[in-house]
C-alpha cells in the first residue's frame, strides 16, 4: 500500500469530465461521438448533474430495426447507464441527467466488408 | 542537556521535576536554576511577555491624548502670559474668551452647542473604547515548557486546514481554516460528487489542535459546503 500512502492530489479538470461525458452520452445513445455535446455542473447539492445535448439516432426505415418501443423510453434507461458508466469512470457521482435530443440523424448499419 | 532529560520537563509532568532539582539546587546554582525553571506558563515575566505580544498596544491613543493636552497646556500658558501682559491675540482679550466660556450656553447657538457636544462625546467615547476593548492581536500562546511562543492565527488556521486536507485527500486549495479566539473552523470544498471523510477530517484537525495546544483553547468545527467544485 505504499502507492496509497504517496502524498499528492489527484483531480480530474472540467474538459475530461465533459468529454468523458460526451463519450458515455455518445455510447448509451448510440449517437455519433462528434455530435454529441455536454455540460458537466454542480447540481447544487454537492453532487454533479450532466445535461447532454444529442441527436436522436433513428433507423432507415424499412430497413426492420424499427424500434418497438417509444424513443422516450429508451432514452430514460440511457439516462441511468449515463450516470453508472460515469461514475465507473471517473468516481464523481452523478445525481441527474437531463438528455435533450436537438436533431436527428439517420443510424446508417456499416457496411460489412 | 541531552534530550531525554528535556523530554519530561515538556510533556510537563509536575511530579518529576522537584525530585531532580532537590538535588541539584545545593550543588550547582545555575544549572539548579535552568532545571527548576517552571513551565513557561507559570513565569510571570513570560506571561507578560506573551501578553505583550498577543495584545494590541495602546500607544497610539495615549500619544493622542498627550498631544491633546500638550495642546490645551500651550494654550492656557500662552493665554495667561498674554493676559499678564495686557496685551491682546488678534484683537481678542483672552479674559473676555474666559468669560463666555464660563456663561457659555447662554451666548451660543443651540446648534454650535449641539455640534460641540457630540464632538466631545464622540472623542471620549473613543478614547474609553480604545481603554476599555481587550484589543487583541489575532494571535495565540502556546504553552512550551522553556518558552514563550506565540503564533499568528494564520498559521493557527492553515495548519488546521492541512491537517483536514491531508486526512481527506482533497486538493491544498479545497480547505480553508479560519480562527478566531476560541473557534477554529475548517471549510472542506470537495469536488462535485465526491464524497468527503469529515469524520476523519475532524478527527485530524482534532489531533492538530491537541498537539498545538494554543492557550485560549481552541474548539475545532469542520464543515463541508454544500455545493461542489466541478473540477476539484
Amino acid at each position: 500500500m505504499s502507492a496509497a500512502a504517496l502524498p499528492g492530489t489527484d483531480r480530474i479538470a472540467t474538459p475530461a469530465l465533459v468529454h468523458t461525458a460526451q463519450a458515455v452520452a455518445a455510447e448509451a445513445l448510440r449517437a455519433p461521438l462528434r455530435e454529441v455535446r455536454a455540460r458537466v455542473v454542480d447540481d447544487g447539492r454537492g453532487a454533479l448533474a450532466v445535461e447532454v445535448t444529442s441527436p436522436l439516432t433513428l433507423p432507415a426505415l424499412g430497413s426492420h430495426a424499427v424500434p418497438d418501443e417509444p424513443v422516450l423510453a429508451t432514452a430514460h434507461r440511457a439516462r441511468a447507464a449515463i450516470a453508472e458508466r460515469f461514475r465507473t469512470i471517473t468516481g464523481r457521482k452523478v445525481e441527474r441527467v437531463s438528455v435533450t435530443f436537438s436533431s436527428a440523424v439517420l443510424d446508417v448499419p456499416r457496411r460489412v466488408r | 542537556m541531552s534530550p531525554a532529560d528535556t523530554r519530561p520537563a515538556g510533556t510537563g509532568s509536575a511530579d518529576s521535576r522537584p525530585a531532580s532539582t532537590s538535588d541539584g539546587s545545593s550543588a550547582a546554582p545555575g544549572s539548579a536554576l535552568v532545571t527548576k525553571a517552571p513551565p513557561a506558563d507559570a513565569d510571570r515575566f513570560l506571561r507578560r511577555i506573551v501578553r505583550r505580544e498577543t495584545s494590541a498596544p495602546r500607544t497610539p491613543t495615549v500619544v493622542v491624548a498627550m498631544v491633546l493636552l500638550l495642546v490645551v497646556a500651550a494654550a492656557v500658558g500662552t493665554a495667561a502670559v498674554v493676559a499678564l501682559l495686557d496685551e491682546r491675540i488678534a484683537g481678542v482679550d483672552p479674559r473676555a474668551v474666559v468669560d463666555a466660556a464660563v456663561r457659555v450656553p447662554a451666548g451660543l447657538l443651540d446648534a454650535v452647542v449641539v455640534a460641540i457636544g457630540a464632538v466631545v462625546a464622540l472623542l471620549g467615547l473613543w478614547f474609553l473604547l480604545h481603554g476599555v476593548l481587550p484589543a487583541r492581536r489575532p494571535r495565540h500562546a502556546i504553552r512550551s515548557a522553556r518558552l514563550g511562543v506565540v503564533v499568528d492565527d494564520e498559521v493557527l488556521a492553515s495548519a488546521a486546514a492541512r491537517a483536514a486536507r491531508s486526512a481527506t485527500r482533497l486538493a491544498p486549495d479545497a480547505a480553508v481554516g479560519s480562527v478566531g479566539r476560541r473557534t477554529l473552523d475548517v471549510v472542506l470544498l470537495p469536488a462535485s460528487g465526491v464524497d468527503v471523510a469529515v469524520v476523519a477530517a475532524t478527527e485530524a484537525v482534532e489531533r492538530e489542535l491537541a498537539a498545538v495546544d494554543a492557550v485560549p483553547p481552541l474548539a475545532a468545527r469542520v464543515r463541508v459546503r454544500s455545493t461542489g467544485r466541478i473540477d476539484g
